[in-house]
């Protein structure tokens, strides 16, 4: 799982590698780490790391071992890891096919965010439109690729999906 | 000394003639001489045991045929005949029966000859019986000219990387399709006029169905699927979608999302396609031109990128070569 927390360290050297030190104990994975200098309260700092850890049992473990060594826990959330989709149409493509394509879409998959883009042609053949969004789980990845090949088969468009670099 | 058959006598064929009559000294002394001992084209044939002068059979085909006698029969029952350790198959691509080209592979597999070939027909129909055939043999099927000419995809994946876990093979297999791509999205030329532009260019046929329609991409795929996964797949298995429908509004459309649109072969764990993709601009799988690339992606190494020449005569002739290098040092 991803987490994100803030964390309250002694503004004193060594402090920042005392509070990273129980990440790697755990076999945490830093994603990101970032100093808030304006955060300052007393005499302490403020600081937000991002990280991937496996279980909650050595989350547990992380949170015990940030408290013996005295970094305090302000914050904790988690992050959701999305996934890219992306699409081209091409062919007799309308915004209402589109959007009734993306209803069916929604029901069945995690589909969080998406954008649309036509071309403008009058051509209906060399139309085209770009669809581009996230999805919550990576096996909705295939889900959204098997509906869209089936559904714009049927229609007559053809489907240029994205996902090479994946 | 080692005996060498070529079969097909036309580009690539000409191609690995011309290697043999440049072989380096060194290659000789390494593993004795290569000697030609036969060549047929369509309709006539040259054999002699002592062996044939590359550069005459050249001379010969340029003024019509490499040989003076014609094919008695079928070119298979000729092949039968001959005494050789090497074919080069090089005759032309047929995915309907594999073409006089699965005869000729199957009689010298069948006498326990080794075989190194470039044509598609054959690997993209009946793969595995081949390579069974050869086991059982003690022949060696090589095979690096098939999928995209000069770049070393096969050897690279199948030696070098052994042992590694290859997770997916995806690739531009296909230079006419990516000259015709590449020119649409740079120049904003539609489809019909880059096909007419890479025909006078030579890099697409007179009739050019068998490349923009994914065929000739999809046998490579199913050669890969074959060869490096170990499947059982025939071409018709590939998912296929050629590039006729691309038109220069999709193709602006990408690229004002940094994208651009190349034909992918693509052999993963259930994936089997060809098809039009959108790659982003600086992916190493957006190249121009007419060069194949290939990106495998293994579980340790992570992608290897591998490209080069995917067609021509010197350039297959290369493969064919280093096929044959491989065959020598295994005996
Ligand atoms: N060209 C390339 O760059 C390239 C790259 C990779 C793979 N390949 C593959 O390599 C193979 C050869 O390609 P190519 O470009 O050399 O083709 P090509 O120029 O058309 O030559 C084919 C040769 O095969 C001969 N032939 C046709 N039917 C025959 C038969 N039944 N028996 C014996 N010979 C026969 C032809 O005879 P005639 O001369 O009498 O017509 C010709 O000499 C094809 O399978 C192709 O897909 C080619």
């Amino acid at each position: 799982m991803r987490l994100n927390v803030d964390l309250q360290l002694r503004d004193i050297p060594g402090e920042l590698i005392n509070a990273l030190e129980p990440l790697s104990e755990v076999d945490a994975n830093i994603a990101g780490v970032v100093h808030h200098h304006d955060w300052v309260k007393g005499d302490r700092i403020g600081v937000n790391i991002t990280f991937d850890i496996c279980n909650q049992k050595q989350l547990d473990l992380l949170l015990a071992k940030w408290k013996q060594c005295g970094v305090e826990v302000v914050r904790m959330g988690s992050v959701f890891k999305t996934y890219d989709v992306e699409y081209v149409l091409v062919g007799p493509v309308s915004p209402t096919i589109l959007e009734n394509l993306l209803d069916e879409v929604k029901t069945m998959t995690s589909l969080a965010s998406v954008d649309i883009k036509y071309t403008a042609s009058q051509d209906f053949q060399r139309r085209a439109a770009y669809v581009s969004g996230t999805v919550l789980e990576e096996s909705d990845l295939d889900v959204i690729d098997e509906f869209f090949h089936r559904r714009t088969d049927e229609i007559g468009l053809l489907l240029i999906r994205g996902g090479v670099g994946r | 000394m080692t005996d060498i058959v070529i079969a097909g006598f036309g580009t690539v064929g000409q191609g690995f003639a011309e290697v043999l009559a440049h072989t380096s000294p060194g290659l000789r002394e390494q593993f004795g001489p290569l000697r030609l001992v036969g060549a047929f084209d369509s309709r006539s044939y040259a054999y002699d045991t002592n062996g044939l002068d590359p550069v005459a059979l050249l001379e010969s085909k340029a003024a019509g045929r490499v040989g003076k006698r014609d094919i008695p029969g079928t070119s298979r029952e000729l092949l039968d005949e001959m005494d050789y350790d090497i074919l080069v198959e090089v005759t032309p691509t047929d995915i309907g029966d594999g073409g006089s080209g699965m005869g000729h592979i199957l009689s010298a597999l069948g006498a326990g000859r080794h075989v190194i070939t470039c044509n598609k027909g054959p690997l993209s129909l009946r793969f595995q019986e081949l390579e069974g055939l050869a086991t059982r043999r003690g022949a060696m099927l090589r095979f690096e000219g098939s999928v995209g000419g000069a770049m070393p995809i096969i050897h690279v994946a199948k030696d070098i990387m052994a042992g590694e876990d290859i997770t997916s093979i995806k690739g531009i297999l296909n230079g006419t399709c990516n000259f015709i791509l590449h020119r649409m999205g740079n120049e904003g030329l539609p489809f019909q006029q880059a096909l007419r532009e890479a025909q006078q260019l030579g890099y697409a046929e007179a009739d050019p169905t068998y490349d923009i329609e994914g065929v000739d991409s999809a046998c490579k795929v199913a050669i890969l699927s074959n060869a490096i996964f170990g499947r059982d797949v025939t071409v018709h298995d590939v998912m296929r979608v050629g590039i006729s429908s691309v038109t220069d509004e999709a193709i602006a459309l990408a690229r004002e999302q940094g994208q651009v649109l190349r034909l992918i072969g693509e052999v993963g764990q259930s994936r089997l396609e060809v098809a039009p993709r959108l790659v982003p601009i600086g992916h190493p799988l957006a190249i121009g031109g007419t060069l194949n690339i290939a990106q495998i992606d293994a579980k340790f190494s992570g992608p290897i990128t591998v490209a080069g020449r995917g067609a021509g005569r010197m350039e297959t002739a290369s493969a064919i070569l280093s096929d044959l290098m491989t065959i020598l040092r295994a005996q």
